[in-house]
């Protein structure tokens, strides 16, 4: 495991300046996003709340180099993502933003191992020695039983943990999770907050959530809130739909 | 890049509609192979049991019903030729063997065929055991016939008496000894037992073409003592005199052809039927590929936000349109190659029910023509592959990860 300090250099800090996002729909164009000035220091724990639709989606995928704005730039340390060519977004997603998600999104087919191995096969034909050994240390890490052949027979929660040892396979130093928790019990919910939050405060990754999880909300140190696509104090309830203060975590 | 991984997953979970698939090309592809392999075949085993038979000369009619009786020895009626022109072309010197063909008795449902020693030993090259017959009482033993070396037995009347309906079974009084037992030729004559044609002129009630009180059998024959036969194999000194003994023997009594020049034509039909099969076995093989890719897009549909997060995980396009190209590629691989087989095994299946049932040797062989269409299949899987793999290698990754 990489057991760099917090305030890693390696991680890149984040500005976004003036980015719209437009849908086209039937009704005509939709606009999912509209952000006039953001910065994300390097090694920030964020948390992104809001109603669904309310663009938190599309805000995740847009830092991670996924869609092409119609307007304005999202700066990794000054590098502009969404205007480079689209195999150069992949090469410099697959070393620099680990992704995880809702429902984990593993092939049940294969093993845990093979799993967490997968964007190895995106490079090369069999991942090397060093990989391999990474892949294994990260499961062992994460308390993942890899005797299991199948990972199909796993718990959602060592499902997660599968998935963010995927995510974190080439050691990148951004760590996007779209409702890392929302699928899961409220025990596997704050395991995997904990590691979330760990990979941010001991080994000063940028790790950006977005969540309705009310206890990861509290414990990220840093927190949004999106409406409309637009920014709004998260401390205000602002739309129906939007997390109240209760303590159970379980996603509303 | 190794798509491998993915393609193993897929092809996992959805292995029952994948397997039906893989049979369905297979299948196709077995239609197409069976039906070539078979036909050619046909050509090849056909034409091989004609091949001794260079010259034939028989009553004006149809050839093919001509080689149809003395080549494949199928009951049938063909018409004699006249006594005299049998007379002139048992003595025709230009011809190294001239054999009269008699028909008309079977031991066991096996034909008796009634000609000339010389014939047997060139049909046969040279006896398997025994010898040639010598005297009118004794008979050769195709490689298959039913009857054993040394055996004795009385010949039955007609074709095959199980199939003359109505009579009862006929036996004559003549006793015939097998001494001798040719070589497998594979062709009809296999099944046949071979006697001198006097032997089948006399239980007749025919003259047997030598004196009333003559006991010799084979050439010379005295032309005014020789019935009518329904063919005489010609086999000629040359390729001139070949030729000069068929202008020669299409008379208004008589009609000469070569065999080899009949089977081509009956080939021509043959070939205008696979060609319309083949054709049909294509459309088959097409639409099979076109509903395997409809099946695949469907199975696609479920996978489009798993390959959109496949990108989000750093996967390069390219690997999306190798995983979903590569799916297809081994449906269409593993279903031509596997109906290669089966239809191999369809054809070579054919053909022994085909011996069994003729005792012409068929044999059925993979040849470039099978491979062809095989690679062909798999040629236009791996081309009809690019579509769907392009469909998705275009596909928004955001509108994939968004859609619920």
């Amino acid at each position: 495991m990489n057991e760099a300090k917090p305030g890693n250099p390696r991680a890149p800090d984040l500005k976004i300046e003036d980015l719209q996002v437009r849908y086209s729909s039937g009704a005509g164009a939709l606009t999912a996003l509209e952000i006039g000035q953001l910065s994300v220091l390097p090694g920030a724990q964020l948390a992104v709340t809001g109603p669904s639709g309310s663009g938190k989606s599309t805000f995740l995928y847009a830092i991670g180099g996924l869609l092409r704005p119609q307007r304005g730039r999202v700066l990794w340390d000054g590098r502009d993502i969404l205007g480079e060519a689209e195999s150069a977004r992949d090469r410099w997603r697959r070393h620099t933003v680990g992704f995880a998600f809702q429902d984990f999104h593993l092939l049940p087919e294969l093993t845990p191992l093979q799993n967490v191995l997968l964007p190895a096969s995106f490079e090369r034909f069999t991942p090397d020695r060093i990989l391999r050994a990474r892949a294994v240390s990260l499961l062992e890490h994460f308390s993942v039983p890899q005797a299991r052949a199948s990972t199909a027979t796993l718990s959602r929660g060592e499902q997660q943990r599968v998935a963010i040892a995927r995510a974190l396979l080439f050691d990148p130093p951004v760590i996007l999770a779209d409702e890392p928790t929302a699928s899961l019990d409220a025990k596997a919910g704050a395991v995997v907050i904990d590691i979330l939050l760990r990979l941010s405060s001991r080994e000063g990754r940028t790790v950006i959530a977005i969540s309705h999880d009310q206890e990861l909300l509290q414990r990220f140190s840093n927190k949004l809130a999106l409406d409309h696509g637009r920014l709004t104090d998260p401390q205000l309830p602002s739309a129906p739909g939007t997390p109240s203060r209760t303590p159970s975590g379980i996603p509303s | 890049m190794n798509p491998f991984l993915v393609v193993r997953a897929t092809i996992v979970r959805h292995r029952g509609t994948y397997l039906l698939f893989i049979l369905l090309v297979a299948v196709a592809t077995a239609i197409g192979v069976g039906i070539t392999t078979q036909e050619a075949a046909l050509r090849t085993g056909s034409a091989r049991a004609a091949d001794k038979f260079d010259l034939m000369v028989a009553a004006p009619g149809s050839e093919t019903d001509v080689l149809l009786a003395a080549i494949y020895l199928r009951p049938g009626t063909v018409p004699l030729l006249d006594p005299a022109m049998v007379g002139k072309l048992l003595a025709e010197p230009r011809a190294k063997i001239s054999a009269p063909l008699g028909f008309g008795d079977n031991i066991r449902g096996s034909p008796i065929v009634g000609t000339v020693p010389a014939f047997v030993d060139y049909l046969s090259g040279g006896l398997r055991e025994g010898r040639v017959f010598a005297t009118e009482a004794e008979a050769v033993a195709g490689a298959a016939a039913p009857v054993a070396m040394g055996e004795s037995f009385h010949p039955d009347h007609g074709r095959n008496p199980f199939l003359e309906a109505g009579t009862g079974r006929v036996q004559h009084a003549a006793t015939l000894t097998v001494v001798g037992r040719m070589q497998p030729t594979g062709t009809p004559w296999d099944n046949s037992v071979i006697v001198p044609i006097e032997s089948v002129w006399r239980v007749h009630g025919l003259p047997t073409g030598h004196a009333e009180n003559e006991e010799r059998i084979g050439p010379p024959f005295d032309p005014a003592r020789v019935p009518g036969v329904p063919a005489i194999v010609i086999k000629p000194e040359t390729i001139n005199a070949a030729y000069g003994l068929r202008n020669l023997y299409r008379t208004p009594l008589s009609m000469a052809f070569f065999p080899a020049e009949a089977l081509v034509r009956l080939y021509e039909v043959l070939g205008d039927i696979r060609e319309l099969m083949s054709w049909l076995a294509l459309a088959t093989q097409g639409l099979v590929v076109i509903a395997m890719l409809a099946g695949v897009m469907a199975i696609l549909t479920l996978h489009r936000r798993q390959f959109a997060v496949l990108r989000a995980l750093g996967a390069p396009r390219l690997y999306i349109f190798l995983c979903v190209w590569t799916q297809i590629a081994v449906i269409a691989v593993a279903g031509a190659l596997i109906g290669l087989l089966l239809g191999a095994g369809a054809a070579v299946a054919v053909s022994h029910m085909i011996t069994r049932a003729t005792g012409i040797v068929l044999p059925a062989r993979i040849g470039p023509d099978e491979w062809l269409l095989v690679g062909g299949m798999i040629l236009f899987g791996l081309i009809v592959a690019t579509v769907p793999a392009f469909i998705s290698y275009r596909r928004s990754v955001i509108q994939s990860l968004t859609a619920q």
